[in-house]
């Protein structure tokens, strides 16, 4: 079988950003472990809330946390509650200033992270896989994207052997750089084990912005 | 309630059972969702099974009204619910070109059709990931408090652009000075 590269990770500096965005010289490693225990604690404490993404950014003592999520009720809890006991424990944790920002996501259903989730809680759930797949990726299509590919594996429907089962719809070029892919593999714990569920969803393609500079009518000189 | 055997579905050519029912969900659902869905009284289902060797097609119609949370702030909210589906089910292997044929084949175990399972999974499956009531939709305010606040997707790369910093914006200074100069 060919090698498979991350799709985020080969597209990361070209069309992605990066998660984290911070700069450090001497504390760097201090500060990569400190992201790691925050973005660990969130996905714990958040697990049902279908997180998509934790943005961090660093400055001086402070701490900004941008978490994406699709139901962000379930993150703040009734009247903030929820949102400010997170805040006070990732507090305790860094002892740094925390400010939290949700940012609710527009269109849940182009996102392979939360696409990936739902059918893993699905699947939790009890839902023939194959109607959880079918209707997973016909969401998502209805939803704009130009290509979906979903992959479940494991002891399907409580089978006695782990097998793969596999559903495309639209197209999925993943060796094209300047197409926008989401990529997530999450994990559904069923009564018969885990279940691996991995997620592509192409959103288009993402064209370079071609720079107007304002140098080419007032520009002097040249040639 | 709602479970047949699948032998018996497939005795007759041509074979045509009705399908007409008035059930209450609640429960299941809300163990079934961890109480995503508070409410799932009388869901009605029409609708039928259809012999076509060596499968049972189901063409089923679900209305409901359901009580589920906004996932914005978890106000409860009534969400009606009527859609449709069809699916087959067979006790042999299916092969490829049949799901083109049918879409989704579900193969039956010990020889039972249940039509109760499937109608709870649609209904699950046709839950929207985000649902806000009327008010949150019009408004589209969002709650905030002293170190934390929700903002929409465009408010945030909004503000993301306004305070993004060229690390070469001092540089472009320095060059327009020595310009000024000459």
């Amino acid at each position: 079988m060919g090698q498979k590269v991350n799709p985020i990770g080969f597209r990361l500096g070209v069309i992605r950003d990066w998660e984290a965005k911070w700069y450090a010289e001497k504390d760097f490693a201090n500060f990569l472990h400190e992201d790691l225990k925050i973005r660990k604690f969130i996905e714990n404490k958040l697990a049902t809330a279908s997180v998509s993404q934790v943005e961090i950014e660093r400055a001086a003592n402070k701490v900004n946390i941008s978490i994406h999520t699709a139901k962000p009720g379930m993150v703040i809890g009734k009247g903030g509650s929820e949102v400010e006991a997170l805040r006070k424990q990732i507090n305790a944790l860094t002892n740094k200033q925390v400010h939290i920002n949700i940012v609710e996501i527009k269109k849940p259903d182009l996102d392979a992270t939360l696409v990936g989730d739902s059918i893993a809680r699905q699947l939790e759930a009890r839902v023939a896989f194959r109607r959880a797949q079918r209707q997973a990726t016909q969401r998502s299509m209805r939803a704009g994207a130009k290509g979906i590919k979903t992959q479940i594996s494991g002891r399907l429907n409580g089978a006695d052997m782990a097998r793969k089962e596999w559903h495309t719809e639209g197209t999925v070029p993943l060796h094209t750089l300047r197409a926008d892919i989401d990529y997530a593999w999450v994990e559904a714990a069923t009564t018969y084990g885990q279940i691996g569920v991995k997620v592509w969803v192409c959103r288009g393609e993402v064209l370079p912005t071609r720079h107007e500079s304002t140098n080419n009518k007032d520009a002097k000189g040249g040639n | 309630m709602l479970k047949y055997n699948f032998s018996d579905l497939i005795r007759y050519e041509n074979q045509f059972t009705s399908v007409e029912q008035d059930i209450d969900l609640t429960d299941v659902l809300k163990e079934r969702t961890k109480n995503m869905i508070e409410e799932a009284k009388h869901v009605q289902v029409t609708g039928e099974l259809i012999n076509d060797q060596p499968f049972v097609i189901s063409r089923l119609h679900v209305k409901v009204d359901l009580v589920v949370l906004s996932t914005r702030s978890l106000t409860p909210i009534r969400y009606p619910l009527s859609f449709s589906f069809d699916e087959a089910y067979t006790d042999t292997k299916p092969r490829e070109e049949d799901f083109d044929l049918y879409g989704t084949i579900i193969e039956v175990e010990n020889d039972k059709v249940e039509l109760q399972k499937a109608i709870e999974d649609n209904i699950i499956l046709n839950l929207p990931t985000k649902i806000l009531t009327e008010e949150e939709k019009q408004n589209d305010e969002m709650p905030s408090g002293n170190t934390w606040q929700v903002m929409s997707e465009e408010d945030y790369f909004e503000q993301k652009e306004k305070t993004k910093t060229s690390p070469f914006a001092k540089l472009g200074d320095l060059l327009e000075d020595n310009d000024d100069k000459k």
